[in-house]
């Protein structure tokens, strides 16, 4: 049984004279030791989907589906339930270091807090542990650190800090939201470095969420593409940079900078914008953009599995495919 | 999160004042008073003149809808006569503050650097003084009269505003489109009115509905005082006063008064908080 | 140095320093700077596009800044077109500022959300006659935008249209240089490309002159020809920017281009050696020796004790490391 199972996630926005669809029908699995992406760009649904686990959705939205944790559906319990999952069991770390930390207090005290709160530590062995989990993160000189504030260490410091905080209870399913895209290059190289040498030594499952294509590549097992609300994608990571079956991520693929290094190649980049949410539009979400639309595509595809661990939603599939130029 | 932070162009942007109750309830009580004294332009129940001495100290009743006062003069009609006075001193003094400490406001956020302490050093003077007491300070020191409390209270507005228009000022010029119209070639001057004025409005606007109301306070104040509005225009603050010899015989006469004065305070007060929660959301309690 | 500048030479800086005042520790104490931009001199020709790079705190937002004369240079001197633009009065410097133009990095920030498209682009053009307004119209369709956009305001676009709507504003008074601060940073990915090949297109048809500032190496080598590389307020590579980014002479450079996360590396978490990850959150050292030694895998025992100084390692390139 999987640690995380997600199936029919929707998420639904009502508004006074129109709700909107959000994320439409999202299903997906995170085992013990894995690693997966959730790819997309702003709009696509992967931060919601992210929060929904924890259930930190805003107000105003209707959640459908089931989100399994552990065998337990998420969906249904209760906010002091889900309290004691929070920093627990299910770790989650943010974009933003600096406001994921509190200002006023100090490095050790917020590592020491989740300890405190959820095993019951005394505070001298909060203390210690804090300290030790300032190692596991290769803190220079973690004792004087535990008694820094946020805003005396750099932004790769704070989070690693953050990390800390999340894994300080050790546990299994770990959530980042493009924990690294606030920071600088070399410093994003060693946080996910961390992030994944840490994963793999706990066995927990670590749910990625990021529009990072080179992250993606070089950090996941597996891959969920996302646009528009709804699972386009999904496939073993080399698999899917390899040889990408839906138009979308091989126009995103094609799009990336980094194919046209060391060549003198033009990009190709994906006309148009994304269209913005709405409930009316019954067709796949894409087409308005796509090369290979046709008037099949106003009726949205559903996910078709095309072998192990893949599956699509399109119905130009048998063009698609092939190994990305 | 994006198509939540962004609300896209499809989304109804109609402001429900139901959903404001501080706007509605502060509006209508604003748009009583203001009816009140600009009906009181062409009609009152009775004259200012019409004193009716076997009248005097009438309790309210059918013929005199809040009673008579000591001269056997119509409550009502006083009543809003006074609201042209307070409101009339309300808007002047508030106008004087909110054009010139705008413009100080804007010229130190601009100007940074000296100008800009010799700004903030004059906002800190006026503001070591408590509020009514500088109005009156500034009264006594011009002499009693309608002109001169408009004056006084308006003086005392001006760091009010320079303060508020500063801060927002000075957060519009760390803003992108400002520097991009400094690279664009446009002077200071140029910016602080086509770009940082506008994006300043809203917070002004919600602080003149609040000045306003201090402003009826204080002008009701000084007439209480006796340094603002003289015999024989009535002004709230005076009737106050004058009704404090009767208040054994004729509680109402200063009840009905403090009632207004009270009464349309708040309303402004809660007109003003409405405002701020329509146009400056960040600041709002329901986000 | 007034040395002539070349004709076609479109920016020149030289020796460029800037200080930033820190408060003083206390009232009798000396008073303090922080060295943002140390020594930094280079130019670019008529056409060509030179790429800034650099992680956060390395100055090149300041020497933009500079270039742009929204900031005063410590010493050294800032020449557009031959011209000192330091040195010019505030009132030529306005009449002059045509020539040289800004894209900024946030497509959100950059465009008064209460002015109408119309007004933004024609900005720059300090007046709104009949020729500015043909210019406008000219300026948004060679972005790609309709002339009728005009009358739009910046929410009714995209993130990607809005930054379009930015690269017409500096193109309005068809200057000699743009100055691009991370234009595509802030787009989503399926838009970047799109805004990229744009600024090529336009550098073709209308032939400007690029200063590109980025973080992203990848981008830079999409759209530069020459590279320099900064590092605490110093240039610490230079040259071809495919030939830097490929065989990188100076170890922040190589260290930059290994933390790129690869494609090609796909699927490879675990397989993957990693390398000896160099310590980039060590201080920037303040002795006199080369400011990356701390963090660097290669330092040898000069390197802390003297600056290196910018010096040729091959054909067309130079670094200013000891053992590069």
């Amino acid at each position: 049984m999987a640690l995380l199972e997600v199936q029919n996630l929707s998420i639904r926005l009502e508004r006074a004279d129109e709700s909107v669809d959000l994320v439409r029908d999202v299903s997906f699995s995170v085992g013990e030791g894995e690693v997966v992406g959730v790819l997309g760009e702003s709009g696509c649904g992967k931060s919601l989907t992210a929060f929904s686990v924890l259930g930190l959705l805003p107000q105003g939205m209707k959640i459908s589906g089931r989100i399994a944790f552990d065998g337990e559906d998420l969906l249904t319990l209760d906010e002091k339930a889900l309290c004691a999952l929070r920093g627990n069991r299910i770790g989650m770390i943010f974009q933003e270091p600096m406001t994921a930390l509190n200002p006023v207090k100090t490095v050790g005290d917020q590592i020491a807090e989740p300890l405190r709160l959820h095993k019951r530590l005394g505070r001298a062995a909060a203390r210690s542990e804090a300290r030790r989990l300032l190692e596991r993160i290769r803190l220079p000189d973690p004792t004087a650190a535990l008694d820094a504030y946020p805003h005396q260490l750099s932004g790769g410091q704070r989070q690693r800090v953050v990390i800390a905080m999340a894994l300080a209870c050790r546990p299994n399913l770990l959530i980042a939201d493009e924990p690294t895209t606030a920071l600088d290059t070399t410093v994003q190289r060693q946080i996910l470095d961390l992030l994944v040498d840490l994963v793999e030594e706990t066995d927990s499952g670590l749910l990625l969420i990021t529009h990072d294509i080179g992250i993606m590549a070089e950090t996941t097992d597996r891959v969920l593409v996302m646009y528009g609300g709804a699972i386009v994608e999904a496939a073993p990571t080399a698999a899917l940079v390899n040889s990408p079956a839906h138009p979308y991520t091989r126009a995103l693929l094609q799009a990336t900078p980094q194919r046209a290094l060391g060549s003198d190649a033009r990009l190709e980049p994906i006309p148009g914008t994304v269209p913005p949410p709405s409930s009316h539009d019954v067709g796949c979400r894409f087409r308005t953009r796509c090369t290979l639309a046709t008037a099949q595509c106003e009726k949205s595809p559903p996910l078709r599995e095309l072998g192990p661990g893949r599956i699509a939603a399109c119905w130009r599939l048998e063009q698609g495919g092939g190994t990305a130029p | 999160m994006t198509a939540l932070a962004r609300p896209s162009a499809s989304a109804p942007r109609r402001p429900r004042l139901l959903r404001y109750p501080s706007l509605a309830v502060g509006g209508a009580i604003a748009t009583v008073v203001i009816g009140m004294a600009l009906l009181s332009l062409v009609w009152t129940p009775y004259s200012l003149m019409a004193m009716n001495m076997r009248q005097r100290l009438q309790a309210p009743s059918l013929q005199h809808l809040l009673g008579t006062d000591q001269f056997g003069r119509d409550l009502l009609s006083l009543l809003m006569i006074g609201a042209q006075n307070s409101l009339a001193v309300g808007v002047v003094a508030v106008v004087i503050g909110l054009v010139i400490g705008t413009a100080l406001g804007l010229l130190a956020a601009a100007r940074r650097g000296w100008v800009d302490e010799v700004v903030m050093r004059f906002c800190d003077f006026v503001f070591a003084f408590p509020a009514v007491l500088s109005a009156v300070m500034l009264a006594a020191a011009l002499g009693p009269g309608t002109g001169n409390a408009m004056l006084a209270i308006g003086i005392y507005n001006i760091p009010i505003f320079a303060r508020i228009a500063r801060g927002a000022a000075k957060s519009v010029w760390a803003r992108e489109f400002v520097t991009a119209a400094r690279t664009a070639g446009k002077g200071i001057i140029r910016i602080s009115v086509e770009h940082v004025l506008p994006n300043i409005l809203n917070i002004i606007v919600v602080q003149a509905t609040i000045s306003f109301a201090t402003a009826v306070l204080a002008e009701a104040a000084l007439s209480y005082l006796g340094l603002g509005t003289q015999p024989p225009a009535p002004s709230w603050g005076r009737m106050l006063h004058e009704s404090q010899t009767f208040l054994s015989r004729a509680a109402y006469l200063s009840i009905i008064p403090g009632l207004t004065i009270v009464v349309t305070v708040l309303g402004l007060n809660l007109l003003g908080d409405g405002l701020r929660d329509l146009l400056d959301p960040r600041q709002s309690a329901e986000r | 140095m007034t040395g002539v500048v070349p004709p076609n030479e479109v920016l020149t800086v030289d020796r460029l320093r800037l200080d930033y005042p820190l408060p003083r520790a206390s009232l009798f104490a000396a008073p303090r700077a922080v060295r943002a931009v140390s020594d930094v001199s280079f130019a670019i020709s008529r056409g060509r596009t030179l790429g800034l790079v650099g992680e956060s705190g390395c100055g090149k937002t300041s020497i933009a800044k500079m270039v742009m004369a929204i900031e005063k240079p410590t010493q050294g001197n800032i020449r557009i077109l031959g011209r000192d633009i330091h040195r010019m009065s505030p009132r030529e410097l306005l009449g002059f500022r045509r020539h040289f133009q800004m894209v900024f990095q946030d497509p959100y920030g950059s465009l008064n959300p209460r002015h109408t498209v119309g007004r933004i682009v024609g900005e720059p053009a300090r007046n709104s006659d009949a020729e500015t307004r043909a210019r406008v119209a000219a300026a948004l369709e060679a972005v790609g935008l309709k002339a009728g956009d005009t009358a739009k305001y910046p929410h009714q676009f995209s993130g990607g249209q809005r930054q379009r709507i930015a690269i017409a504003r500096a193109l309005v008074t068809r200057p000699d240089l743009v100055v691009a601060d991370e234009p595509v940073s802030a787009l989503d990915l399926s838009v970047q490309a799109q805004v990229l090949n744009l600024l090529r297109d336009l550098r073709e048809t209308l032939g400007l002159t690029y200063l590109f500032i980025s973080h992203d190496l990848a981008v830079v080598e999409y759209l530069c020809e020459d590279i320099v590389v900064m590092f605490a307020g110093r240039i610490v590579e230079r040259g071809s920017a495919r030939a830097v980014l490929t065989a990188p002479a100076h170890p922040y450079t190589a260290a930059l281009r290994d933390a790129m996360p690869r494609i090609d590396r796909a699927g490879t978490r675990r397989s993957r050696v990693r390398p000896a990850a160099d310590k980039a959150d060590a201080a920037i050292a303040m002795s006199p020796g080369c400011p990356y030694a701390p963090r660097c895998k290669r330092a040898i025992a000069r390197c802390t004790a003297e600056m290196p100084e910018l010096r040729p390692v091959a054909p067309d390139r130079e670094a200013a490391c000891h053992v590069a």
